[in-house]
């Protein structure tokens, strides 16, 4: 992909957002122009990360995922397949920098809880339902089989733990299925069907990352059980805490810079470590493939240092100041309409969502275009914002919403077409990515904050949400598609008879 | 009807639909569009690994009767709007047309399994080779095929197609021979035909 070309696209993708706080900034929700002038430059900064991010993802990390998962297909050893997606799995969450964030949060709410052991459960949660979607290939299980499953035992377990910690683990589904692992994941999958020949290979490619969100939901639940937290209930001050006193912008900017390199380092070396030693004893490619692998995680690496590092100093203090302005003044009702544009329009830069939209386009070969399914994910969250928000001003609980948008998805995939359920279920754990977590959270927080409602409980409804709407809208979309497809077929098979 | 003539035309990524619209506008019934890729000759850029860019490779059957006007259709469109189109246009006969005057070119095709194809594009283009396209395909079973739960593993393969001098060829053909890692028996297949018409698209 031309470096150029994605920059420009991804410049795209955010400059709307900056555009709508400009457009906040003067005039409902006055902000200091220093705070807009640190919003702009850390914008750019996450325009040139995501660019560089893409552009790694698909020289690096897509390609050497496929031919992982194209190797272990090849390889016929059924042990070496599954063992290898649980490992791959336990290791890529471990590292997920997301997820660190997430289990001090929760170290803070919950007595009997740590970082550590939450961590350690999200990660085998996640290693479990892996290995399960390679098992579910490989043993042709059905996916829907596997996703209501997966779901009602998540539900059994929800419904017994505290509200507080239901949101806690519908958040963790997707934020642990983050930048780095969800583009390796969907790869791998890719790779496990493309070297076979049968009907359902297409199918099969995706649908991975979908079954793996499952896993920290069911985890966190489990853990809710086991534990049983006297003191679940989430305080005010402590969810995501971001300091307010800072030292000076570029200071600031000076002392994350290195720290964010290092967790994102940290975070892509599992997944390095596993396909080298994959290179050495299965794969064996050729230098100038092994060399483009290399420069591809280098470019990830810096694309997603630059990436955090705009979002941290400039999209969340912006989105929670704007929150808390909004949330406090008269018309806080303007926060479901903004909700609704920003939820929109955020989806489109989140980086995941178009490693995703590129591989549906690329393996249908360009018959699902890229604009059709970013327009539906964005219809999606752009639902799932604004009912947030209305949440929030209402203060209801989350399963008036969560239980219907999951019973209409489950229920959905009795009619969907195949492909697009597992496109749905893929998209629902991708849509929640750093650009929400970061920029729609804090404004999520800062708006609950002012206007009464319980920031912790209500900032995790707004992931959890995010994650659930796709799944509906993407599986709507499916159903059209097929209606067109169908009707053409049968306009096709007219102009035949006609010819007759 | 007859389809004496194939028709290739290599476009930049997203400009395949305009060229089937008007290939179909000057009389062509149909046409195939397949996504590949290339890379651009600069060295800083093929040094860092970002000189890959995605292609469109429109593919038509046409009657001799149809041939110079769908041509001339496609290259005016493709003409049309300047740099923006950059590609390459070429014709093969299909079947037993006879060949037309030699243009000196000829169409080196290479299939590989999955991964060599940019090894493979490097040695050519030091031979000589101005450029290339990457089609990523895979083989069919056979019945004699390894069986993995029911289901036949078909190896992956990768396309490389390159347009090459009459003169050049050959010696593209031996540097990609050559490569260390083709040695191993059963990594792919190369031959090679004749081109009859060819033009570069864009100025």
């Amino acid at each position: 992909m031309n470096l150029l070309k994605t920059l420009r696209e991804t410049a795209l993708a955010v400059l709307p957002v900056c555009a709508i706080v400009c457009i906040l900034a003067f005039t409902i929700a006055p902000l200091e122009t220093a705070l807009i002038g640190e919003f702009l430059f850390g914008s750019s900064l996450v325009i040139i990360g995501l660019s560089f991010f893409l552009t790694g993802a698909e020289l690096g990390i897509i390609p050497a995922g496929s031919y992982l998962g194209a190797a272990l297909t090849r390889s016929r050893k059924i042990l070496l397949i599954l063992g290898s997606g649980f490992v791959i799995g336990f290791f890529i969450t471990i590292a997920e920098p997301d997820l660190h964030i997430l289990g001090s949060q929760v170290q803070e709410i919950s007595e009997g809880i740590t970082a550590n052991s939450l961590i350690l459960s999200i990660s085998l949660g996640i290693a479990v339902f892996l290995l399960l979607a390679l098992a579910r290939v490989v043993f042709h299980i059905s996916f829907r089989f596997l996703i209501i499953a997966g779901y009602a035992a998540v539900f059994a377990a929800a419904s017994r733990i505290t509200p507080e910690f239901v949101a806690v683990a519908f958040d963790s589904g997707g934020a642990t299925t983050g930048p780095m692992t969800v583009p390796f994941i969907i790869a791998l999958g890719i790779g496990v069907s493309a070297v076979r020949e049968d009907k359902s290979a297409l199918e099969d490619s995706f649908g991975f990352t979908g079954i793996a969100s499952i896993g920290p939901i069911l985890a966190v639940a489990l853990l809710g059980l086991l534990r049983a937290p006297q003191k679940a209930a989430l305080a005010a001050e402590t969810a995501l805490s971001v300091a307010v006193e800072t030292p000076g912008f570029f200071a600031e900017l000076l002392h994350r810079i290195p720290k964010t390199a290092a967790h994102v380092f940290l975070a892509l070396a599992p997944i390095a470590c596993i396909i080298l030693l994959f290179q050495i004893f299965f794969m064996k490619l050729p230098p100038k493939q092994t060399r483009k692998i290399a420069f591809g995680f280098f470019y990830a690496w810096l694309g997603l240092v630059f990436f955090f590092t705009g979002t941290e100093t400039a999209f969340v203090p912006a989105g929670r100041a704007i929150g808390s302005i909004l949330g406090a003044s008269e018309s806080s009702w303007i926060l479901i309409p903004l909700g609704c544009l920003l939820g929109a329009i955020v989806v489109c830069a989140e980086p995941a969502i178009w490693v995703l939209t590129e591989q549906v386009e690329e393996i249908s070969a360009g018959n699902i275009r890229k604009p059709v399914l970013l327009t539906a994910l964005a219809l999606g969250v752009a639902a799932a914002v604004g009912l947030s928000m209305f949440r929030i001003l209402e203060g209801f609980s989350i399963w008036l919403l969560l239980l219907p948008f999951y019973g209409a998805a489950l229920g959905l995939t009795f009619v969907t077409p195949r492909l697009f359920t597992a496109i749905a279920f893929d998209s629902g754990g991708v849509a929640s990515g750093p650009m929400a977590s970061t920029f729609i959270l804090s404004l999520a927080i800062g708006a609950a904050s002012s206007s009464g409602g319980n920031p912790g409980t209500d900032g995790f409804g707004v992931i959890a949400l995010i994650a659930a709407t796709p799944l509906v809208t993407i599986q709507l979309l499916g159903i059209l598609y097929q209606r067109s497809e169908d009707r053409v077929l049968a306009a096709g098979q007219k102009s035949k008879e006609a010819l007759r | 009807m007859n389809y004496e003539w194939e028709l290739h035309a290599v476009v930049p990524h997203g400009r395949g639909e305009r060229l089937a619209a008007a290939a179909r506008k000057a009389g062509a019934r149909g046409g195939t569009i397949l996504v590949g890729r290339g890379e651009h000759s600069s060295p800083v850029l093929r040094f860092l690994e970002l000189a890959e860019y995605e292609k469109d490779m429109l593919v038509v059957l046409v009657s001799a009767a149809d041939l110079d006007r769908v041509w001339d259709a496609l290259k005016a469109e493709a003409d049309g709007d300047g740099k923006k189109s950059k590609g390459i246009l070429y014709a093969q006969p299909s079947g037993r047309t006879q060949m037309e005057a030699d243009n000196g070119h000829e169409l080196i095709t290479v299939i590989v399994n999955r991964g060599y194809a940019e090894d493979i594009m490097d040695r050519a283009r030091k031979a000589g080779a101005k450029g290339g396209t990457i089609l990523h395909a895979r083989g069919t079973g056979k019945p004699e095929d390894e069986k993995f739960f029911g289901v036949a593993i078909v190896p992956e393969k990768e396309e490389v197609l390159i347009l090459a001098d009459t003169d050049n060829s050959a010696a593209i053909q031996e540097a990609i021979l050559a490569l260390p890692c083709l040695t191993t028996p059963g990594i792919g297949i190369m031959y090679t035909t004749r081109v009859s018409r060819f033009a570069q698209l864009g100025r």
